[in-house]
């Protein structure tokens, strides 16, 4: 939460010598953030982001009650003055009582009420006026400029009503049934839910989303002559769940949902109505009304001394742990040398509920810059170690040096997408809360994203595209991540060899083999893809788009891609091995066979052969294929009688 | 006497021939072993006429055996000079395909940084249970910390992870403490403009062990800073809140671009706030989350800190990109300019 603070007002309430610049580093160092000073007409102001825990320091109190610490605990003399917790509570003499009922005590904190009569309507001081709207507030008249001004100084939201405007015979504070409606101050009108806290008048009339916003039935105007004014603090939860679901973020939601100090609620109301009565010349026409339902038993927490050094890395004197927590507001006493007994400020109630909470008041007055660092001392490795990521650092570094581009693709797909690769949606886990339709799936592949980066970039030539990254299946309305490698290029054969090398990079040439497969993406054409397989299972595919997907995707020509699951191989042990190369001479020879059979089979049926080094696959031509096949023996010369008597073997067993 | 000099005069006399000769290396090379090589004629010379007792005639030969070395170094130089020239001035060029994302390689470089002193990367799920997410790192439903309005929910009730930190939790069940952990991945947020891209990456750090304290999270931190912008930088901590640590913190790092003091040419420096840029989030965490990871919080503490690795990369390399989801382009000619 963001406020805005005049120097002037900080004053009032912070008095040192210290200048600007010395106080706005305190505040930095170890309380709220002074995000910037702007200086408008000669005036100083800060603009200070509170923690959404520090609801107590949301006002111009709050940082000087901040301010004031952090000074003294650097040497610098400070004192807090005008504390609101000290002023005097103003007596009523009024017999007249107003007559609250409430619904659910639960849900209702604290509810002050007393009613003013005699009010005269006009506008602000100059001085108010400019403080207002230097703070980016819009003056209104004396009235709610007042409780808006008391906002910003406190820290603590209330609210007028035109007395006249209510029927005061009952005044209810009750939960909202659903379709109740409320016309707005700001004009708005909304329908109630269910549970929404309202404040309902003798004739039944909506006048307050409390806490929130009030009614326009009652709203004070220049004709306002008696006016009722309240302070309610409600469930946090609740205002915070009616705040939302309306849409109505006001400074008050924002302040009661964070749960304000109820103990300086009343002290708030007294100086509040003691000012509405000598500014407007008023005076009282009724009693107070004090509602407390908050039964807080002080809170007290130990704080054991031995511990606060171990969690700080150092030690701190423990008489200036003592004097830090005591000028924050927390009441201490010690029991033995090494604990103290906290007893925590009401303003920090919700905020302070263990040892840590302590140890970090201390250190942030004592100063996070006075902390030696120290690196903490490993004494054991861990259990786990992954080897995923460095077989993913190795393919981008091989991909990267053969021309290819790595890509991040966004996880999400459009519908459109997965239609024109013909795929189903349904198999997809879809977002409830997408931003765009542009990215409603998670995808299953990166072949989609592929094809889209070629699309990208139509008119570019010789296009080379990787991207390791994460696919997500639905297995039973569960998620599944699992990594992903895809690259691509428009020429297959290109394709296949880099896979070679990146296989043959990896050391996994032997662990991977290729074969034929019905298990491929409905994007792929039919005659123009393999399988990927380990001795385990497939592992990925590699092939060219189809006619249909090739169109559907506006693509100029087919392309073609490799998909392989990195899970699958990240477990392989990739084989190094050593031949030692014989004396004897290799008998090279191009091997021409005609034969119907796969590549790969014809391959393999060489390779099964005695004395075979090496083996290149040169060219075919329809069903006539040339090997050059390198034949050596490690005992003795070859003749070459006995090497074609191993060629006929091979044409024999692939004819 | 006398024959020795006539037999020196005559082998000046050959050499002064074939030097003539000499057109390419090779004929270099083997002059120079016809003369001066072990079975060379200089070396047979003393075979003939032995040098003992005859200083003179050492001297002479030595004079000799200079004047053939140096012909044949200027008639090496002189041979070297008439290869072809070719012109090697061209200056480096980027015009060759292939490239690593920018993205990628400042995780690399965040990874080797901190498994450098005992940290395992992790990657832990982007899509996770709200238990995982939220509750587990003591955020309760209906917390104001929950902002529904910018995380996205799958239809099956899962959250897409707006942060890496349900990582520590995850950690937290596998390994037993110590524990150092870098959890970096993929993160997703409901907004798209010139500083949000709606799929990011952060990376997550995890020290658990007995007697962790705000000194060691501070060295971290600070070890990170220097490490990723410059042993030059400085780091500072701000008291911050988040439900998962206590204390928390904001960590900010000096400026570089006015050293950290704010001002540039006497006005306020553009690129920070008071000379501090902000870096991230970070704290001891809290003790119930160390309790939610199975672990017992009077036994074991620790530090947690939760950083946008665009964010970082960003603000490493000065690149001037104005609109952060550039970094996410396919096209070509940005993914070209980063080998």
């Amino acid at each position: 939460m963001d406020i805005l603070v005049l120097e002037k007002d900080l004053r009032y309430f912070l008095k040192t010598k210290a200048d600007l610049g010395t106080i706005t580093k305190a505040l930095c160092e170890s309380g709220p953030t002074v995000d910037r000073i702007k200086s408008i007409n000669n005036q100083k102001i800060l603009e200070i982001e509170v923690i959404t825990n520090r609801i107590d320091c949301a006002s111009v109190f709050g940082i000087a009650r901040e301010a004031n610490t952090i000074l003294n605990q650097k040497g610098v003399d400070s004192k807090l003055e005008n504390n609101p917790y000290t002023a005097r509570k103003a007596a009523s003499h009024q017999t007249q009582k107003i007559n609250l009922r409430v619904e659910n005590t639960k849900k209702v904190f604290q509810f002050l009420a007393v009613t003013i009569d005699s009010i005269k309507i006009t506008q602000s001081s100059e001085e108010i006026k400019n403080t207002l709207i230097s703070i980016g507030q819009r003056p209104i008249n004396n009235l709610v400029d007042l409780t808006n001004l008391y906002t910003y100084l406190y820290g603590y939201p209330s609210h007028v009503f035109d007395k006249d405007k209510i029927d005061m015979s009952q005044i209810t504070l009750r939960e909202s049934n659903e379709n109740e409606k409320i016309k707005l101050l700001d004009d708005s009108e909304i329908k109630l839910q269910k549970g929404d806290l309202i404040i309902e008048d003798g004739s039944k009339n909506i006048i307050d989303l409390c806490c929130v916003m009030g009614g326009k039935h009652a709203i004070v105007d220049q004709h306002t002559k008696n006016i009722l004014l309240i302070i309610p603090t409600c469930d946090p939860k609740q205002v915070r769940k009616t705040s939302l679901a309306h849409q109505k973020r006001t400074l008050a939601a924002q302040i009661f949902e964070k749960k304000p100090d109820t103990t300086l609620a009343p002290f708030v109301f007294s100086l509040l109505v003691g000012d509405i009565i000598n500014n407007t010349k008023a005076h009282l026409s009724s009693d107070y009304l004090v509602l407390n339902n908050l039964n807080q038993e002080p809170k007290e927490i130990n704080l054991n001394l031995k511990w606060l050094e171990k969690f700080v890395g150092q030690p701190i004197d423990q008489n200036q742990s003592l004097t830090i927590l005591e000028n924050l507001g927390f009441r201490c006493h010690k029991p033995d040398i090494n604990n103290l007994i906290v007893t925590i400020p009401t303003f920090r109630f919700d905020d302070i509920n263990n040892q840590e909470d302590l140890a970090e008041e201390i250190t942030r007055i004592y100063g996070y810059k006075n902390i030696t660092p120290i690196f903490p001392v490993l004494s054991q490795p861990s259990e786990h170690q992954d080897m995923t990521f460095s077989i993913e650092n190795k393919i981008r570094n091989t991909l990267s040096t053969l021309g290819y581009h790595e890509v991040i693709n966004n996880s999400l797909l459009s519908e459109k997408q997965i239609i024109s690769c013909g795929q189903e949606p349904e198999n997809y886990l879809k977002l409830k809360n997408a931003l765009s339709e542009d990215l409603q799936y998670m995808r299953t592949n990166l072949g989609i994203s592929t094809i889209a980066n070629h699309k990208s970039n139509q008119g570019t030539l010789n296009l080379k595209f990787f991207e390791i990254g994460n696919i997500y299946q639905k297995i039973n309305e569960k998620p599944l991540e699992i990594p992903h490698l895809c690259f691509s290029a428009e020429n297959i054969a290109l394709l296949k060899e880099t896979l070679n090398i990146l296989v043959g990079h990896l050391k996994l040439t032997d662990k991977i083999n290729l074969k034929i497969t019905n298990n491929y993406p409905s994007y792929i054409d039919k005659n123009n893809h393999i399988g990927l397989f380990t001795n385990e299972a497939q592992i990925g595919y590699i092939g060219q788009t189809n006619s249909l997907s090739t169109i559907k995707n506006s693509l100029e020509k087919p392309i073609s891609i490799v998909e392989i699951d990195i899970s699958k191989i990240s477990s392989l042990k990739p084989e190094i091995t050593y031949l030692e190369k014989s004396i004897y001479p290799d008998i090279i020879e191009d091997l021409n066979i005609t034969s119907n059979k796969s590549l790969g089979e014809i391959y393999g049926q060489i390779s099964n052969q005695e004395m075979i080094s090496k083996i290149i696959y040169l060219n075919s031509f329809q069903n006539k294929h040339t090997f050059r096949v390198h034949f050596s023996s490690n005992q003795k010369n070859l003749s070459h009688d006995e090497v074609d008597q191993i060629k006929k073997k091979i044409v024999d067993l692939v004819s | 006497m006398s024959n020795y000099l006539q037999e020196l005069e005559n082998i000046r006399k050959e050499f002064k021939l074939d030097l003539d000769k000499i057109v390419k290396i090779e004929d270099l090379n083997n002059t120079q072993v016809k003369y001066l090589g072990r079975q060379g004629l200089l070396n047979n010379f003393f075979k003939i006429y032995p040098p003992k007792g005859n200083p003179s005639l050492g001297k002479d030969v030595n004079n000799l055996k200079k004047e053939i070395i140096d012909h044949l170094k200027s008639k090496e130089t002189s041979l070297g000079d008439n290869t072809q020239i070719t012109d090697l001035s061209l200056p480096f060029h980027n015009n060759f395909e292939g490239s690593q994302h920018l993205i990628s390689k400042a995780i690399k470089e965040i990874q080797d940084i901190f498994t450098k002193i005992g940290f395992n990367r992790r990657r832990y799920p982007e899509i996770d249970t709200d238990w995982y997410y939220a509750e587990g790192l003591n955020i309760p439903k209906d917390h104001p910390a929950r902002d529904d309005q910018e995380t996205f929910y799958l239809e099956n009730g899962y959250v897409l992870t707006a942060h890496t930190s349900n990582g520590q939790l995850h950690e937290m069940e596998n390994q037993s403490p110590p524990i150092r952990m870098i959890n970096i991945g993929k993160t997703y947020r409901r907004q798209a403009d010139a500083s949000h891209n709606p799929m990011f990456h952060q990376f997550e750090g995890l020290v658990i062990d007995k007697n962790i304290s705000i000194a060691n999270l501070i060295s971290i931190t600070d070890y990170f800073a220097k490490s990723f912008f410059g042993q030059d930088r400085k780091t500072r901590l701000r008291p911050h809140h988040f439900q998962f640590t206590e204390p928390s913190f904001e960590i900010d790092i000096s400026c570089d671009l006015c050293n950290g003091t704010g001002t540039k040419d006497n006005l306020s420096c553009k690129m920070c706030k008071s000379g501090w840029l902000e870096l991230g989030g970070a704290g001891m965490v809290h003790r119930s989350v160390i309790k939610n990871g199975g672990l017992d919080p009077d036994i074991y503490s620790g530090f947690a800190f939760g950083w946008g690795v665009e964010r970082v990369l960003l603000m490493q390399s000065g690149l001037k990109i104005n609109d952060l989801r550039t970094l996410f382009s396919d096209d070509i000619s940005f993914l070209t300019q980063f080998k």
